[in-house]
């Protein structure tokens, strides 16, 4: 079969190219190896990044007769650029891990990777308390730049404005224009996350050395926390993750970055302007404080009841803050994974299930159904409710205030109602394997919850010994969750398309 | 006096408790008086006269807190160079420490060193070595053939 359409050839070229910017993050660890005489890292480091610049420049080259400018290019092609990235990036960027020895096989690797990029946070990783800084600094990495996305990243290097990017961007999930071109908005979502990684990073820094930690690796610490905050990821350095510094303060640190890490960069970009009424009238701001503050109630008041936690302080450290770590997609446990199963009991599941497939905001670092379209879909519903009360025959426009005022059509809800319509579906099948290998309803609801809203927060099923395909499964439910179907839905679609042309010839 | 020696081992290896089980049946033990046997890890975390350590023993990790004068013999923490001090922790375990925030931990009351850490070598293959210096080469001439596609496009446009 000649494989030579213009489409697949800009599909290799803009991947291959956005692939080559992401390859140069592979400096960063290998200058932590360098730092540390650490020359295993080192040297896997160096051999990932070459495999990577050489798969990079292997596509640019085939898809080199194309032209600048991207004008032609369709959307189809547009959202295979973001997906298919995504994948290779992901199988490159595993090889790190493999070669470190921590993973127990290559499957492993990259459910690790995956769960990195889409900032989910469980991880299959052995023995982490003994991982290298550099390979630490590159899971940390990896979720940081997922949070932001990595065409994101792409895009702000790309030489000169190309027209058709914003399909890129679209793919990966995004779709908010912070300023008329997406060149601008991406290098704006940037420069807000490497402010806030400034700000994190010296705060978390300060505040381990008063801990006690030494002054550099409270620093490694600190970028890591903040990283794992922001892209509401959910990796830690050590195993015991939140826990592992026994502070309130060190926690609530992270609480405000990843509470603030799941607005929609729209948002903080209309607070920089000075629109700080945007922040009360926002509509996933409101179902945001909404959802939690009936959430965290209803699992305050159960596990108050149970006597599992009795005063306030406890009540707020390992319920409201778990809650609100679920809520945001983030994933940083203040108790262990085993306890949610032991002490929690089945309405404290189920909040913590509820919260997580909420998720956080829209064009944000968070994952799940997201604040905005739970949001669109329950005032759709109340305004059918209110008509059909009312007998109303005449048209009611129906707002909702999201950076501007909004008219609520009905391509509108359907497009909201649609994307949750299928996590619920990415859940529920999740939810039938993982039972069908051997774990309750409950236990199974919650780890898949997880894994397809991008938390990271696990009732203990997740680990290097369960079965592959559950593997793949939850690794594709992160993929799918984070890119919100369609991206990956039109690259299957090419694959199957291309396969079946290859049978007709053959 | 052979068999009392032995009986004694016996009797300190059969009441050590893995931290996943302390963990799992958390009910079960706490206010309990325990032992577990684990690796200490990366640093001590001081507080006034009081102190943190983070202990790991391949099962769990988990959080202890004791006076700061029993942590004074620790010498070698556990990273990726360091294999750290394992230790015979024996404590009282919490599931919810009302003084710490709700938190799952031991609150030691006795802390000896059973073996002492050590500095890990960490061994470069030379198979590695010679691998990564084929892939660097190669990707040098993948990037010198990209910069020549660029410079003709360029030239092109």
């Amino acid at each position: 079969m000649r494989i030579n359409t213009p489409g697949l050839k800009s599909v290799a070229y803009y991947t291959g190219n956005s692939m080559l910017i992401f390859t140069g993050l592979f400096m960063l660890p290998i200058v932590v190896a360098l730092g540390y005489r650490d020359w295993n890292s080192l040297l896997d480091f160096s051999f990932s990044m070459s495999l990577s610049i050489i798969l990079s420049v292997s596509l640019i080259i085939y898809g080199n007769k194309v032209k600048r400018g991207l004008e032609g290019l369709s959307w189809r092609h547009g959202l295979v650029v973001a997906s298919l990235t995504w994948v290779l990036l992901t199988l490159i960027s595993a090889m790190p891990f493999l070669l470190s020895g921590h993973s127990l096989s290559y499957l492993d690797a990259i459910f690790d990777v995956m769960s990195g990029f889409t900032t989910t946070g469980v991880f299959l990783l052995q023995d982490l308390d003994h991982i290298s800084q550099a390979l630490n600094f590159w899971r940390h990495l990896l979720t940081f730049v997922g949070g932001q996305g990595m065409i994101v990243l792409a895009i702000s290097f790309f030489v000169k404005e190309i027209g058709s990017a914003y399909k890129f961007y679209v793919g990966e999930g995004k779709d908010i224009a912070l300023v008329p071109n997406v060149k601008g908005t991406a290098q704006w979502i940037w420069k807000i996350s490497l402010i806030y990684l400034l700000i994190g990073t010296l705060l978390l820094w300060l505040q381990g050395m008063r801990l006690g930690l030494n002054p550099l690796n409270s620093l490694f610490h600190g970028i890591y926390i903040f990283e794992a905050a922001w892209s509401t990821g959910g990796f830690a350095p050590n195993y015991q993750n939140i826990l592992f510094y026994h502070d309130f303060l060190y926690e609530s640190i992270g609480l405000v970055f990843f509470i603030i890490g799941s607005f929609n960069f729209g948002l903080h970009f209309a607070l920089i302007q000075g629109k700080y009424s945007e922040f009360r009238k926002n509509i996933e701001v409101v179902s945001f404080f909404v959802s939690s503050f009936i959430l965290s109630i209803l699992a305050v008041i159960y596990l108050n009841n149970t006597g599992m936690y009795t005063n306030a302080i406890s009540l707020f450290r390992r319920v409201v803050y778990n809650l609100l770590s679920a809520h945001t997609t983030t994933g940083f446990g203040s108790i262990y994974a085993q306890q949610f199963a032991s002490d929690w009991g089945g309405l404290g599941i189920t909040v913590m299930v509820v919260a997580m497939l909420i998720g956080g905001s829209a064009c944000s670092t968070a994952g799940g159904i997201k604040g905005l379209r739970v949001g669109i879909i329950f005032k759709g519903i109340y305004a059918d409710i209110v008509k059909l009360m009312k007998g109303d025959k005449t048209m009611r426009v129906v707002k909702y205030h999201h950076i501007k005022d909004h008219i609520l059509d009905d391509a509108t809800f359907r497009s909201a109602a649609s994307i949750a319509i299928l996590y619920i579906l990415l859940f529920t099948i999740g939810v039938i394997l993982t039972t069908l290998s051997g774990y309750s309803m409950l236990e199974s609801a919650f780890e898949v919850a997880s894994v397809s809203g991008n938390v990271g927060l696990s009732i203990g099923i997740t680990q290097a010994s369960m079965p592959a395909y559950l593997k793949i499964y939850y690794i594709m439910a992160m993929y799918l969750g984070r890119l919100e179907f369609i991206s990956i839905f039109v690259l299957f679609g090419m694959f199957v398309k291309g396969v079946r042309k290859w049978f007709r010839q053959y | 006096m052979v068999s009392t020696i032995l009986s004694l081992i016996m009797s300190i290896q059969t009441s050590i408790i893995p931290i996943h089980d302390l963990i799992i049946n958390s009910h079960d033990y706490d206010n309990q008086t325990i032992t577990i046997k684990a690796e200490v890890i990366l640093e001590v975390l001081e507080r006034g006269e009081n102190a943190w350590i983070n202990v790991n023993d391949g099962t769990n990790a988990i959080g202890v807190y004791l006076p700061i004068a029993m942590v004074k013999d620790l010498d070698v923490f556990g990273d990726y160079d360091h294999k750290g001090d394992v230790v015979l922790v024996e404590g009282v375990f919490s599931r919810n420490c009302d003084e710490h925030g709700g938190e799952i931990d031991i609150h030691a009351v006795k802390l000896t060193i059973i073996e002492e850490g050590y500095e890990v070598k960490h061994e470069v293959s030379s198979l590695k070595f010679i691998v990564t210096f084929m892939g660097v080469t190669l990707s040098g001439i993948a990037l010198f053939i990209y910069h020549s596609i660029r410079k003709i496009k360029k030239e092109e446009e």
